[in-house]
């Protein structure tokens, strides 16, 4: 059946609730009456990169490889990041899959799609700059045929970092206008590209991420959620809720065009990677290192003043530590990670064991427990690309990710609370066997690709590690169209059910590729 | 082969990477052709994203995933900030031959 995956980046019911509420996304509004949805829960990191990967494999992170934006690399030279692409994945995705299944797929705007792979239809890249798109995008023509587009504007689609950056740390307020206008226009040149080829070149699937979602939440949260939207708002803020609301509506429109273009004989998907929630202090986390005796600055660093979680430029970041002198540092704020340096091996789980009590035992302003969770590299990433995890992920009291600059304490309280990513997102379904005015029990992310390859009508390949989320659908329209399974070459088990089993083993191969790194990285001999 | 052709058999792969990468810039402020001289962040304008599709390029152009390019990034733990074509060629020359 032909199907849309309608990408939302960073959506949560905390905003999409109220604003239908308030009558500003009928069409959102008409798909909870027509539909079913649920809570989605993220990847172990909820970010962009790992999340949609997640959900375009239906594997995991130690198995697809993709942790973050950039990876962390120990050389002889020094500690190295390198960006990751879409070559860095070492998993096969939907589109590509669906492809070799005789489907035509459509993908814009999706992370990690370049460089370009070959599918049957056409894939431009998200989070790419628009002097690349271009020659990221497939097939090589597509752009030839998509300038007679209005709104398309390779200059307006492209990622361009100074600008997402502007949003990630305190902006001035006669930028917030522009900032927030060129989202609005950023989604529309996205939508009438994809408008353009479900009318032009229709695919079987077709799959569209906004991301503005989440720089718009990122920025101004606290105009989006009641619980922090100003009671007497000056007239800068009601200029700022407006605009907001202004973005909102117009991806509510993009929504019902999409539905309109997809008939009642299709299928909608709406998935965000995580959802959202509000951060109110900063953990400079590097400032607690340092203070522990675990990470020497290299020289005068000099403390953040303007509530940044990082460096301006990614390049001068390497510059900031002693890495000679440091044995635990936080390289990324996305990945809310530390990593553990110059540790001997037979010293290393002594050193871990005493890092994460010292992580636990930060205290904020008042006397609570900062650092909620501390996650291992072996028990929430593992697989053949665990390694490209930081040793320790950590979760805050307030879902907000690390600083990696030096501050005036290790803990300070923001002067406005910020967006800041949750691990629960959304999912909602609508179209022929979805429920209808439901809420289905929570999914994971690792299940979505299976629900897309059944919508499509191509049976579920046996490495996905998520379940079929059969709950969205009504009994009798499963029993006759069931989700099955293709083991490939693989033997089917015994009693094989519709459910995709988790898969927890790895294959001799994905153990020699573990083994090697570990040894690589010095954790064994 | 000498050791001239080989350098110069490296920068003009470098030229032709680095012309290739920039066709669709409508910003490049480069006056006059890429010469084994050109500046990639001074006279090209590289960003450091830009650093990343050249190492991809270069990494696709010579089919090998194993290249340290940390060896040609960084000096003493902090990054250069700035590279030549020659230096690229260089470096080429040093990891290829």
């Amino acid at each position: 059946m032909r199907t849309v995956l309608f990408g939302l980046d960073g959506a949560t019911y905390s905003v999409l609730d109220p604003l239908m509420e308030q009558g500003l996304m009928p069409n959102l509004q008409k798909c909870r009456a027509a539909g079913v949805r649920c809570l989605l829960e993220s990847t172990p990191l909820p970010i962009t990169p790992q999340a949609w990967t997640t959900l375009a494999t239906g594997r995991s992170m130690g198995h697809h490889g993709i942790h973050d934006f950039v990876r962390v690399e120990q050389t002889d030279s020094g500690v190295i990041l390198r960006f990751n692409t879409g070559r860095d994945r070492h998993v096969s995705t939907i589109w590509k899959y669906l492809s070799d299944c005789g489907k035509r797929i459509t993908a814009l705007n999706y992370y990690g799609l370049a460089p370009a792979e070959p599918v049957n239809g056409h894939t431009m890249p998200g989070f790419v700059p628009g002097r690349y798109l271009k020659r990221s995008s497939f097939p090589a023509d597509l752009f030839s045929r998509l300038e007679q587009v209005p709104h398309f504007d390779v200059g307006v689609l492209g990622l361009d970092l100074d600008i997402e950056k502007e949003g990630l740390a305190e902006m001035p307020p006669d930028r917030w206008e522009e900032w927030i206008q060129l989202h609005i226009e950023r989604e529309r040149a996205w939508f009438a590209t994809m408008e353009y080829l479900m009318e032009h070149e229709p695919s079987d699937l077709t799959a569209i991420v906004f991301d503005g979602v989440d720089k718009l939440q990122h920025l101004a949260y606290r105009f989006l959620d009641p619980k922090y939207v100003p009671a007497n708002p000056t007239p800068w803020e009601t200029k700022i809720i407006d605009l907001c609301h202004s973005y909102f509506k117009q991806i509510d429109d993009f929504l019902g065009r999409t539905l309109e273009l997809l008939g009642e004989d299709g299928r909608l998907f709406i998935a965000s990677d995580h959802g959202f929630t509000a951060s109110d202090e900063i953990l400079y986390i590097n400032k607690y290192l340092h203070d522990l005796g675990h990470l020497r600055w290299n020289g005068e660093v000099d403390v953040d003043e303007n509530e940044s979680i990082v460096v301006e430029r990614l390049t001068k970041q390497m510059g900031l530590y002693d890495w000679r002198n440091t044995r635990a540092a936080a390289l990324t704020p996305s990945c809310n990670g530390v990593y553990i340096l110059n540790v001997p091996p037979d010293e290393y789980e002594a050193f871990r064991d005493k890092l994460i009590e010292e992580l636990y035992a930060l205290r904020g302003e008042d006397g609570g427990q900062v650092i909620t969770e501390v996650k291992k590299r072996e028990d929430w990433f593992a697989g053949p690309w665990m390694h490209r995890a930081p040793d320790l992920t950590l979760t805050l009291r307030d879902h907000g990710f690390l600083s990696v600059l030096n501050g005036t304490d290790a803990v300070v309280p923001r002067k406005s609370p910020v967006g800041t990513h949750h691990p629960l997102g959304v999912l909602w379904g609508v179209g022929p066997g979805l429920k209808v005015n439901a809420t289905a029990k929570q999914c994971n992310i690792l299940d979505v690709a299976s629900l897309l390859v059944h919508s499509v009508g191509i049976e579920i390949p046996a490495e996905y590690e998520g379940k079929f989320p059969a709950d969205l659908y009504e009994e009798s329209y499963l029993a006759a169209n069931p989700p099955n399974v293709s083991w490939g070459e693989k033997a089917a088990p015994a009693a094989a059910d519709v459910q995709v089993a988790q898969q927890d083993t790895m294959d001799s191969e994905e153990e020699l590729v573990l083994t090697q790194r570990l040894r690589s990285l010095g954790y064994i001999e | 082969m000498s050791d001239v052709s080989v350098e110069q058999r490296y920068e003009k792969d470098v030229i032709e990477i680095l012309s290739e990468l920039t066709a669709d810039w409508d910003d490049l402020g480069l006056n006059g052709p890429i010469s084994p001289d050109t500046a990639i962040v001074a006279e090209l304008g590289f960003e450091s994203l830009d650093v990343v599709y050249l190492v991809t390029s270069i990494e696709e152009r010579y089919d090998r995933r194993d290249l340290p390019f940390e060896q040609l990034l960084m000096v003493e733990g902090s990054y250069v900030t700035d590279l030549t074509v020659k230096q690229i060629a260089q470096f080429l020359r040093e990891q290829l031959n």
